[in-house]
């Protein structure tokens, strides 16, 4: 955790020049290639023309459910699929991330990463809403997500669906700029043993078993462990920086029921992971900062347990719950927190024009900071907080199978704040099953973390100068009066698949924001021995601002053996606010997450049960942390050597030696990302 | 600039030749959806079983409602074997005697007892994709094995209806003697 406060500080110091720089639009390379070329359609195979043993040998594909559903939603979704995963050569959920539109994906060093959707990116990004198979996994101290702890099996993934914008209406409060839903495979889908093994320059070594197996004549279930270690990269100045990561896991899932009504899952996690950082200790003496490598462990375990049962006609009802328990812990302080959560949904039968959903959950969540030390101080280790929460949305049909408009809202109360509404609406226009316009308008909030409420943190000292001979201590003081940030959002989507072959999707955005968190300076002290200058600050709800931005992606099946997928990102950000040099104030928020953004992916199958994967990425630069315009070459081959026996060699960030991707070179804790070359042997048996 | 656009034209240029050049040679990196793959394994089953007595059309019938998401229809139309295939749905037992194979919606699979039973020694291959089926007297059982499907063949049942199936796919499933606990290749 200290590691994230301290992002605030060292960058806390001086920001860089705002001029933005403008970079070229990558639009133009996109639509001419798609408009020049005329689709073919992908041929489809006959599958009464194919032999016994080809079918024997065939793979089936997991796309299932996914593609009507998410032509059919008024909303900005994309779906990663597996095969997207696998093939883009991710060896974690935000690698696999960077293929997504919209989504600012940055990787600050070897164990952390700046994950954030239409802007506001940092370490600390707080406006969005990660869910692991219906668990929410950002941790209510800062409103953010330990993406080290959220390793997995990629094989064992289903899907990640990403929902740009409010997803509050449904989701809750955090839903702010987007939802990221990752949902693993059913156990029927993960049968029989799967080992893996990759290992390269970079991945010092991932080793991975999954079995899966039969309960009784309906069940199913799956185990799997998990070891991944990673070797430290280079800071900016070419010194080793501590960020090796070591993490062990192992969990479980168990899916029953099979044909009948009603189904159970239940599936539960372990994980141990332990890595290090520099952390600068702030001193009243010369040096006046005292840096070190200090290291962290985190470890966690939940367990989740879904009932749902199928009513009559397009009518069901779901039940969940779970438990997580986690723990970061580091040299000076140490945060563990269990949350447990329990939540309802029902889909009611179709009514009239009317197909209604109703939701309720209750979470109970409890954290206990120890090790309180001069550096950071809180009124009490131990907190519990509640959140009670319900949701209703109708989908009414104005115009059968054409007009469709979508009412929701959910209702919320939270012990920092009180009661907050969430709105929504959403107007739909399905004109023939290829094509479907919407527009959206929506109101989310996001929730005070314990951090801005709690937390007196001692940050850095400014050593004396010749303008001022004493040094200065920057505080951070806890503000219990922080209230929420408010958003409204207006939306308007297209989606239509041209041709069988040729789908494409564009959405745009304006993002209206009021009561922000602003870090503003408070009355400075006088503190003694030795004598020193004390300058506080909090976070207060003073920034107001709009972003606004289009995001496009394309897929084209050139023909069976090569798909081409491409994607592009602008994002616009106007902040207004008391000026502010702190990195985490939201005013800093134009100069961290990148105004272009685009990627170009090439999905090819050669013959002799081969495949060559590409992807190109661009990223715009970053003025905030001194950060340059990268691009950005995956490449991943791969060779199915017999049946349930797979190679491949991937290489990573090819076409630059090292890159620094977030955090200013000043940062303690930036990295350069290296040049990853691995190679996997994965054997199915 | 002019080079350059010249490159990247003739890399597009590239890409599209040799990715045509690989599009014979596709069949060996199959992928295709799991209802896809079944219903050309049942089009198989039709070409490899011999049956005591052929009508001049084969019917396969579905008991149950339809959940090859539309891949098993254009099986209606086709021939196997110069004869050819009809395809229906059935919803009651009685009417399943008349079908050669006859594929059970594992929904349905609380009506199984009843359909064998009706059956008993009839000349109709049954498939189903629940996983007992094979166990209780059913003929032909989809299952999954990784990203593959996998097929258990109970060789007794079928002997009993008097039917034969072929050697050719007697190689590539797993056959079993559910009446005499032994499983064997």
């Amino acid at each position: 955790m200290l590691r994230l406060l301290q992002k605030i500080s060292t960058q806390a110091a001086l920001s860089a020049g705002c001029g933005r720089n403008h970079a070229l639009a990558l639009l133009l390379s996109m639509g001419s290639l798609l408009g020049a070329l005329n689709a073919r359609a992908a041929e489809s195979v006959d599958n009464f023309a194919l032999s016994p043993e080809q079918l024997l040998d065939a793979t089936v594909t997991s796309v299932s459910k996914s593609p009507e559903k998410v032509l059919d939603a008024p909303a900005a979704i994309f779906v990663l699929s597996n095969e997207d995963i696998i093939r883009s050569g991710a060896t974690s959920v935000p690698e696999a991330l960077r293929l997504v539109p919209g989504v600012q994906v940055a990787q600050i060093n070897a164990n952390s990463w700046a994950v954030s959707v239409r802007g506001f990116n940092s370490a600390l990004a707080d406006k969005l809403l990660v869910l692991v198979d219906g668990r929410t996994v950002y941790d209510p101290l800062f409103s953010g997500v330990h993406w080290d702890a959220q390793d997995m099996v990629l094989e064992d993934i289903e899907r990640i669906e990403v929902i740009r914008g409010p997803g509050a209406s449904l989701w809750g409060a955090n839903a702010v700029n987007g939802v990221i839903n990752i949902i693993t495979k059913d156990a029927k889908d993960t049968q029989g043993n799967l080992a893996s093994l990759t290992a390269g320059n970079q991945e010092r070594g991932t080793v991975e078993e999954r079995y899966g197996g039969k309960i009784g004549d309906d069940g199913y279930f799956r185990i799997y462990g998990k070891y991944r270690s990673e070797h430290d990269d280079k800071t900016p100045t070419d010194a080793d920086a501590h960020d090796g990561l070591a993490e062990a896991r192992a969990g479980f899932r168990a899916d029953l029921g099979g044909p009948s009504d009603d189904s159970y899952t239940l599936q539960g996690d372990v994980y141990n992971n332990s890595s290090s950082d520099f952390r600068t200790t702030p001193l009243l003496v010369s040096p006046f900062g005292l840096t070190q490598v200090e290291s962290l462990r985190e470890h966690g375990a939940n367990v989740l347990g879904r009932w749902t049962r199928k009513l009559s006609g397009d009518s069901s009802f779901m039940l969940q719950s779970y438990v997580d328990y986690e723990s970061q812990e580091q040299e000076i302080v140490n945060d563990r927190r269990t949350t447990f959560d329990a939540e309802a949904q029902y889909d009611l039968p179709s009514w009239w024009r009317n197909k209604i959903i109703l939701g309720a959950d209750y979470r109970y969540s409890a954290d206990n900071l120890d090790g309180s030390s001069s550096f950071v101080s809180f009124p009490h280790a131990y907190e519990g907080t509640q959140l009670i929460s319900g949701f209703v949305q109708d989908k009414i049909t104005l115009i059968p199978k054409t007009w469709f408009l979508t009412l929701g809202s959910k209702f919320e109360h939270n012990d920092y704040t009180g009661y907050a509404v969430e709105p929504d609406a959403r107007l739909q226009w399905q004109p023939d099953d290829r094509q479907m316009a919407w527009a959206s308008v929506s109101r989310a909030v996001r929730t005070p973390s314990r951090l801005e409420h709690d937390l007196t943190i001692s940050e850095a000292t400014i050593p004396p100068s010749i303008a001022l001979p004493i040094p200065v201590s920057l505080i951070l003081r806890a503000n219990p009066g922080f209230g929420n940030e408010d958003l409204t959002a207006y939306e308007i989507g297209y989606r239509r698949q041209v041709t069988p072959a040729l789908s494409a999707d564009i959405t745009a955005f304006y993002n209206d924001y009021s009561n922000l968190s602003t870090n503003g300076l408070l009355p400075f002290g006088i503190g003694f021995s030795p004598l020193h200058l004390i300058l506080p600050f909090d976070f207060t709800n003073s920034t107001s601002g709009e972003t606004h931005g289009i995001e496009v992606t394309a897929d084209w099946r050139v023909m069976k053996t090569l798909k081409l997928s491409a994607s592009y990102s602008l994002l616009e950000i106007d902040m207004h606010g008391p000026p502010s040099t702190a990195a985490i104030a939201s005013q800093q928020a134009d100069i961290q997450s990148p105004t272009h953004q685009f990627n170009i992916s090439s999905r090819w199958d050669l013959p002799h049960d081969t495949a060559l994967d590409t992807t190109l990425y661009y990223v715009d630069t970053l003025p905030g942390f001194d950060v340059h315009t990268y691009w950005r070459l995956d490449t991943r081959y791969s060779w199915r050597i017999m049946n349930g026996l797979q190679f491949s060699l991937v290489g990573q960030n090819l076409l630059q030696a090292e890159h620094r991707e977030f955090s200013s070179p000043t940062d303690a804790n930036a990295a350069e990302i290296p040049r990853s070359v691995f190679g996997n042997l994965t054997w199915r048996y | 600039m002019e080079v350059l656009i010249r490159r990247f034209l003739g890399g597009i240029a590239f890409l599209l030749l040799a990715g045509l050049m690989a599009g014979p040679c596709i069949a060996e990196n199959l992928e295709l959806q799991e209802q896809e793959i079944k219903a050309g394994l049942l089009y198989n089953f039709l070409k490899y079983t011999e049956w005591p007595v052929i009508p001049s059309s084969m019917t396969v019938c579905i008991y149950g409602e339809d959940p090859f998401s539309g891949y098993l229809q254009p099986i209606a139309g086709r021939s196997v074997n110069q004869h050819d295939i009809s395809l229906r749905t059935v919803h009651t037992v009685d009417g399943t005697g008349t079908c050669q194979l006859l594929f059970v919606n594992s929904d349905e699979r609380e009506h199984w007892p009843e359909l064998r039973k009706f059956l008993a020694d009839k000349p109709v291959l049954t498939v189903s994709d629940f996983d007992t089926f094979a166990g209780s007297g059913g003929m032909i059982e989809f299952g999954r094995k990784n990203d593959h499907i996998s097929v258990a063949l109970n060789i007794d049942a079928i002997t009993a209806a008097h039917l034969r199936v072929g050697e050719r796919l007697l190689k590539l499933v797993t056959v079993v003697h559910p009446s005499s606990q032994g499983e064997g290749q």
